[in-house]
């Protein structure tokens, strides 16, 4: 039944922190029981040696399998193939350790406390390495928050007033050369005070560009026209 | 084309029934107020937007159907079955009136779906510094009053965001 073995750090268990392997399986399995048999057959059959509690399975997909390893101290793969990239890329986390035994089987394991070398030389690299990944991640968790926060609070520009953001942009859009704000206040038969605010908040969130007191569509703003349009149109054309 | 009265409507209608994953965390059943509030938000926010599923992460983790998904499933720990829901939500409305909500804005807030996260905090604690400054840095936290506690106020502003969040995904999906 088990077809390949794909040893990889993936996405998903990343975000949990932790190592999954992946078992590829010749035919979906028909129930989570069939596979999780799958996955215990195969820790017997292949000597997939661990502690043997500490094997769990995170995720069924169709032919895939996912299992957890992060609490898995010892693993062990009778192979006899070349050296997993994967895992050599697992073998570069300073937590891991990895050695070749005769016979091609490979080991890898989680050094607990007594194992680890010696901390004065270990320390600073660790200590660097984890600061490295910690700003690393802590940048693009703090990019991805501060966009969801702009795209969020565009969309509230758009439609608080009952949609008047949404009304400028469309009638911005539809002045190519762009348009002064008395203008757009005479089209929209609004006060010029009324729009200043949502011009200014429409600017500061890029959706329109303004030089020399001239208001134009930029191009997220476009964008945002267009899916509008779209939407409307599908819907009036449905209807 | 204009932005009519008419594509007002479609997009308003658009909006409140585009299919949502909503999570909403928050005290437990010994919650007191702040569990009755929990319950009532799910409530409305069913009324308003309604493809949406809400679901509290209690229920998922107890959901039958579920037990052999990462879910739900007995392997995983709460905080790791707890990212699967975060995940696999589009946004999760998290009342920060109990201790565990507030231990888990502390753990989510440094994972790759934060951003899904929309906190509620009573404005009594707006100046404590312990509270994640990343939260309060990229908007994530909204301050209540006890008025607006008491009153549909809060409830309304929860329904403002997720409508926000509701036409973003609207227009995400939609190609140009």
């Amino acid at each position: 039944m088990i077809e390949s073995l794909d040893l990889q750090r993936s996405e998903r268990r990343r975000m949990l922190g932790g190592f999954s392997h992946r078992v590829r399986l010749s035919q979906p399995p028909e129930a989570l029981a069939e596979a999780v048999l799958a996955a215990r057959k195969f820790r017997e059959l292949r000597g997939f040696a661990s502690h043997s509690d500490e094997l769990k399975v995170v995720e069924i997909n169709r032919s895939v399998l996912t299992l957890d390893l992060t609490n898995v101290r010892l693993v062990r793969f009778c192979g006899h193939g070349p050296f997993p990239s994967d895992l050599l890329e697992l073998s570069g986390d300073p937590w891991m350790s990895r050695r070749f035994l005769a016979g091609g089987d490979v080991f890898f394991e989680r050094p607990v406390i007594a194992d680890m070398p010696n901390p004065e030389i270990v320390e600073p690299y660790r200590r660097h390495l984890a600061a490295l990944q910690q700003s690393e991640r802590s940048l693009v968790v703090e990019k991805e928050l501060q966009e969801a926060s702009a795209r969020r609070e565009l969309m509230g520009i758009l439609m608080n007033d009952d949609w008047l953001g949404m009304e400028v942009l469309f009638c911005l859009a539809d002045c190519s050369e762009g348009i002064a704000i008395s203008g757009l206040a005479d089209k929209l038969q609004k006060g010029v005070d009324h729009l200043a605010g949502v011009l200014a908040q429409l600017v500061r969130r890029n959706a329109v560009d303004v030089q020399s007191g001239i208001f134009v569509c930029a191009e997220d703003g476009l964008s945002v026209v267009e899916q509008t349009k779209s939407l409307s149109q599908q819907e009036s054309s449905g209807s | 084309m204009s932005f009519t009265a008419k594509a007002k409507e479609i997009m308003n209608d658009k909006v409140d029934q585009l299919p949502l994953d909503i999570l909403v965390w928050g005290a437990g059943k010994k919650g007191g107020p702040a569990y009755k509030k929990r319950v009532e938000l799910r409530k409305r926010l069913k009324e308003h937007f309604g493809r949406a599923d809400v679901k509290f992460s209690e229920e998922i983790t107890k959901d039958p159907d579920l037990k052999e998904t990462p879910f739900a499933s007995a392997d995983l720990l709460p905080h790791q079955r707890e990212l699967w829901h975060l995940a696999a939500c589009d946004v999760c409305i998290v009342l920060d009136a109990s201790k565990g909500s507030g231990e888990e804005i502390a753990h989510f807030s440094g994972t790759l779906a934060a951003h899904k996260l929309l906190v509620f905090t009573d404005e009594a604690y707006k100046r404590v510094k312990s509270f994640p400054a990343s939260l309060r840095r990229c908007g994530n936290q909204h301050f209540y009053s006890q008025d607006e506690f008491d009153s549909c106020n809060l409830i309304g502003r929860v329904l403002t965001l997720v409508r926000h969040v509701a036409l973003a995904k609207l227009l995400q999906t939609t190609p140009n």
